[in-house]
């Protein structure tokens, strides 16, 4: 008897915890787990925000709270899902729980949820605050804006100043010859050259990308070449080089090039072992944070033998967009504006994250290498990014390609050739 | 001669566990150092010793109420499991028959999906029925997943049970019921206690169901979650998290050692043979 | 005797629907909603998606050579890591199964790496493999720790193995603690004083007693192997150079980063199916081996 008594202890134990769960989970949906609830949060309209910002997040905090004083009655809630950033937006699209306001990478990934995204098109004032060039970015395939532009992101050779001096390199390689004698003269100085992140995809991917470019298409002109068929991967003028540029970066690069990863690339680039690493400045704080007087900049990433092709990719890379349904549509476009635009936001991204902003701004940029990559943009010395408008899974399709190329599973002939049939299927 | 034999295995059996401490000791260790430290000097010992990141980090994340919400869910979940699992597995394995066969079969099916293939449509079921952003719905999908594994765990043993106490139970005059919670329930304790200790881990620890199921509501997030969160593709906030994960750690640990002595305290189980 | 029937059959509904109902829910129904997506073309997120019926099953036979390669390595892992890991958690719980002090404290030990979080675990073994293979060869001058052990395809297999069996020894090791356990010791001193040797006593006596925690930890092993993706996605991604790829992270990478959700739920399912005929058949072979008390 006793022993049945407990069961049945257990059993309303759990019924009730389950229902002391439910009770506390419908009054919690929605709320911030800082907020007081009281009678006032009933009537709370909350803003759902979702994006995938790692760093400026204190900055990001201010700019939230001054939103929040504007808007008495107005409650923020917002995700930063810096991890696993596709496969949690997405899961939130199909359960329904679509963010009011979002962010994504421009190009292919931003397309594909355009048909969710409020149409901007008509906003004229708002859309000509923002730089030309930066909007073409969230623009779907008739023009309409379809989504508006954060930063620029630029990538290219990121190299160590004094490392480079150490050597006695005076003037910035720019074609692949000065590159090779710059890496004997480090490598003379007892420097390693490159820190290749070889162990990421991605990285390798966007290298490639470098040696896809011609300058006079950009970046959407040869998408659209190479999927008419009248550049392929073996007439493209400047490819073969990037077969050369890995044979330096693995000879004067670290003994193990495919277990490098991205932390570990930025890392000796930091610390003054390593003088050459291709990344972008959204490592910015990841640098900093490692060696804040590391001296280090932008080197346009040499091609071929000809000065005028180095390139330095610059794009507003993510690109937010507003949810058309949202049951609060006319905030969620002030607060996708506000961030994006006012003051406040400008304080955000220059200062927070210290990237140069889309919008049309006078605002000091914090970021060393953005200030750095800022008057090759403003001299339109740069040009676009393709990996994002390439098809979708371009870079988990040509990280494996060049890490056999790297490894020496693959020659460069094979390499071309791969690359040639992914872009076809 | 025997004793010799014994003693080698012994002895690399206990010199080989400090290969799976050691690790443990590392990350503690570097829990104490600033990024580029960690990363320059990974095996050496902390320039200092300051709990300033574990503090900060207790607040910044809002431990008190990650704790409280990974501890509903870890025992609630496994209540659940302890409930239900015992009893379906027990059934199942005392009735030949083929719809009881058909009924193990549904349970213990999920044990070969990868979660990666049905993860998508499972946000979506969910959240047709109203509960996706919900603790609740995060328990029920829980206790779901737990349930394969819990019963085909407890199936295999509720063969240790042997059907004549049950038989003279009956005699006796006690009810299907009775049978199974006065008598049977109790002799599953070793394989419910390993039961409980894995699906309580398993809660505990958990990052994917939860940031699936719980998405935007960050008041229902549970401790690894959070702690996962701090990592991106291209940053990583060690200084935060090896702090946060010792901290998440600790529990775990305490919990094992304490549920341990009812594993290995089964002695009396073995005595029914007799 | 219809309502005996009525009776037992609404006992058996208590008893175990409840579990059937948590099941369906949280699985078995949302998998074979998957059946109807793998006959359609969806980005996994798009309001359209655009029938093709047998097409990305066809495909999957005909173009997908990743895939392929991607269950090949899933085999040979599952092949390597379940006899490995068993018989090492083996070992281990027949020495440390005592009741004293010393065999609880090295038993947590054992089980530490299963209660680290994985992400803790992909960054200790990164610098174990780097910097800490490093300092050895410097101080030892052996070959060994000088390969490249994430930079090789089949180094990285050996690494993946041994991370997972490091990590998951304790589970098993538990179980079949819980096992030995439930011996009784008069088998065992009867064994000894005919005079049998510790390894007959452990061949003909211990290990047809712990079948059923044999039968336990087999399955789960095979089933952990064949989903394995944790360990894939935080430490290696399925490099070098898809060298490490499992099916798990096949998919997960053909539904979500390459966006073509109807083709990974495709091939889910021809993994399910291969999966449950290779599982039927291991069941076979260990509950007809086992010993009922």
């Amino acid at each position: 008897m006793k022993r049945k008594a407990v069961a049945v202890l257990m059993c309303v134990t759990m019924v009730g915890t389950m229902l002391a769960g439910c009770g506390s989970s419908s009054g919690s949906t929605g709320e911030d787990a800082k907020s007081d609830s009281d009678n006032e949060s009933k009537e709370e309209v909350v803003l759902k925000v979702f994006d995938a910002h790692a760093y400026g997040l204190e900055q990001y905090e201010e700019m939230v709270q001054q939103f929040e004083e504007e808007h008495p009655g107005v409650k923020i809630e917002v995700q930063h899902a810096s991890n696993d950033y596709d496969t949690l937006l997405q899961a939130r699209v199909n359960s329904g729980d679509i963010p009011d306001v979002f962010d994504v990478e421009a190009g292919t990934k931003a397309q594909s949820y355009y048909e969710y995204a409020y149409n901007w098109t008509e906003d004229k004032e708002i859309i000509d605050s923002f730089h030309e060039d930066a909007l073409a970015g969230g623009t779907d395939a008739e023009g309409k804006v379809m989504s508006l532009p954060w930063t620029y992101e630029n990538m290219g050779i990121i190299y160590n100043k004094d490392l480079f001096a150490e050597a006695g390199i005076t003037e910035l390689p720019q074609t692949m010859d000065e590159l090779e004698a710059a890496c004997e003269k480090l490598d003379a100085a007892g420097i390693t050259a490159f820190a290749l992140a070889g162990k990421e995809n991605w990285v390798l991917g966007q290298l490639v990308t470098h040696f896809m470019m011609d300058k006079s298409l950009d970046a959407k002109g040869v998408v659209e070449k190479i999927e008419s068929g009248e550049l392929t991967f073996d007439n493209m003028p400047n490819f073969k080089n990037v077969f050369r540029f890995l044979d330096l970066a693995v000879k004067y690069g670290p003994a193990k090039p495919l277990e490098v990863d991205w932390e570990i690339s930025e890392n000796m680039l930091a610390n003054n072992e390593a003088a050459m690493i291709h990344m972008g400045d959204w490592c910015q704080s990841t640098l900093d944070s490692f060696n804040p007087d590391a001296n280090l900049g932008f080197l346009p990433c040499p091609v071929s033998d000809e000065k005028e092709d180095t390139t330095l990719l610059s794009s507003c890379n993510w690109t937010y967009i507003v949810n058309k349904d949202s049951e609060n549509l006319e905030l969620a476009k002030e607060y996708c504006e506000f961030i994006l635009t006012s003051d406040m936001g400008q304080y955000w991204m220059c200062d927070g994250v210290g990237a140069v902003p889309a919008v049309k701004s006078d605002k000091e940029v914090q970021g060393k290498l953005a200030n750095d990559a800022k008057t090759y943009v403003a001299e339109g010395k740069t040009n676009g990014w393709i990996h994002t408008i390439a098809p979708t899974g371009y870079g988990d399709a040509v990280g494996p390609m060049i890490q056999g190329y790297i490894s020496g599973d693959l020659t460069a002939e094979e390499v071309t050739a791969q690359m040639q049939a992914f872009w076809e299927s | 001669m025997k004793r010799r034999k014994i003693s080698v295995t012994n002895v690399l059996v206990f010199a080989a566990s400090v290969l799976w401490l050691l690790p443990l000791l590392i990350i503690f260790l570097n829990s104490f150092k600033p990024y580029n430290d960690m990363m320059q000097h990974f095996l050496a010992l902390p320039k200092s010793w300051n709990l300033d990141m574990y503090f900060e980090t207790w607040s910044k994340f809002d431990f008190p109420t990650l704790i409280m919400n990974t501890l509903l869910y870890t025992v609630v979940s496994v209540i659940g499991i302890v409930i239900l699992a015992p009893m379906a597995a027990y059934k199942l394995a005392r009735t030949k028959s083929k719809f009881s066969t058909l009924c193990f079969i549904i349970i213990i099916m999920p044990m070969m999906v990868p979660f990666q293939s049905y993860m998508i449509t499972l946000t979506r079921l969910v959240s047709k029925v109203g509960l996706i952003g919900t603790k609740t719905g995060y328990i029920l999908v829980t206790i779901g997943l737990l349930m394969p594994l819990a019963v085909y765990m407890i199936h295999g043993f509720v063969k240790n049970v042997p059907i004549e106490l049950e038989e003279c139970a009956k005699i006796d005059g006690a009810g299907k019921l009775r049978i199974y919670f006065l008598i049977v329930f109790p002799l599953l304790k070793p394989i419910l206690t390993t039961v409980i200790v894995l699906d309580a881990l398993a809660t505990w620890n958990d990052i994917i169901t939860n940031q699936l199921i719980v998405g935007g509501n960050t008041a229902a997030m549970n401790l690894q979650n959070a702690l996962y969160m701090q990592f991106s593709a291209q940053t990583s906030d060690w200084e935060h998290a090896l702090p946060g994960i010792v901290m998440s750690m600790i529990p775990s640990l305490i919990f094992f050692v304490v549920m341990q002595k009812n594993i290995v305290g089964g002695v009396t189980a073995g005595a029914i043979k007799g | 005797m219809k309502r005996k029937k009525l009776k037992d059959f609404l006992i058996f509904a208590i008893f175990v629907f409840p579990a059937v109902a948590f099941v369906l829910f949280a699985t078995d129904i949302p998998f074979f909603m998957n059946l109807y997506y793998s006959f359609f073309n969806w980005n996994g997120v798009s309001k359209d998606m655009a029938f093709v019926g047998f097409d990305n099953f066809i495909k999957i036979f005909i173009n997908d050579g990743l895939f392929w390669k991607s269950v090949q390595f899933t085999l040979k892992y599952a092949v390597f890591y379940v006899v490995i890991v068993n018989a090492i958690a083996f070992i281990i719980a027949l020495v440390l199964s005592k009741e004293k002090k010393s065999s609880s404290v090295v038993r947590a030990f054992y089980y530490v790496p299963y209660i680290i979080s994985l992400t803790a675990i992909g960054l200790i073994w990164k610098f174990i493999l780097g910097p800490g293979f490093g300092a050895l060869y410097d101080m030892t001058g052996w070959e060994f720790f000088d390969w490249s052990w994430l930079g090789t395809g089949k180094l990285a297999f050996i690494v993946v193995v041994v991370m997972t069996v490091w990590q998951n020894v304790g589970f098993y090791m538990v179980n079949y603690i819980a096992g030995i356990v439930t011996i009784p010791k008069e088998l065992l001193e009867a064994a000894q004083i005919d005079g049998a040797t510790r390894f007959q006593t452990i061949w003909k006596i211990t290990v047809p007693l712990i079948m059923p925690s044999i039968s336990i930890c087999m399955l789960t092993a095979l089933t952990f192997a064949f989903k394995l993706f944790d360990v894939i996605m935080v430490f290696t991604k399925g490099g070098p150079a898809n060298a490490t790829m499992s099916v798990a992270y096949n998919i997960y990478q053909e539904a979500f980063v390459n966006g073509k959700y109807g083709l990974a739920t495709a091939k889910s399912l021809v993994f399910v199916a291969f999966v449950l005929v290779v599982t039927v058949i291991q069941l076979r072979v260990t509950k007809g081996k086992e010993v009922e008390a």
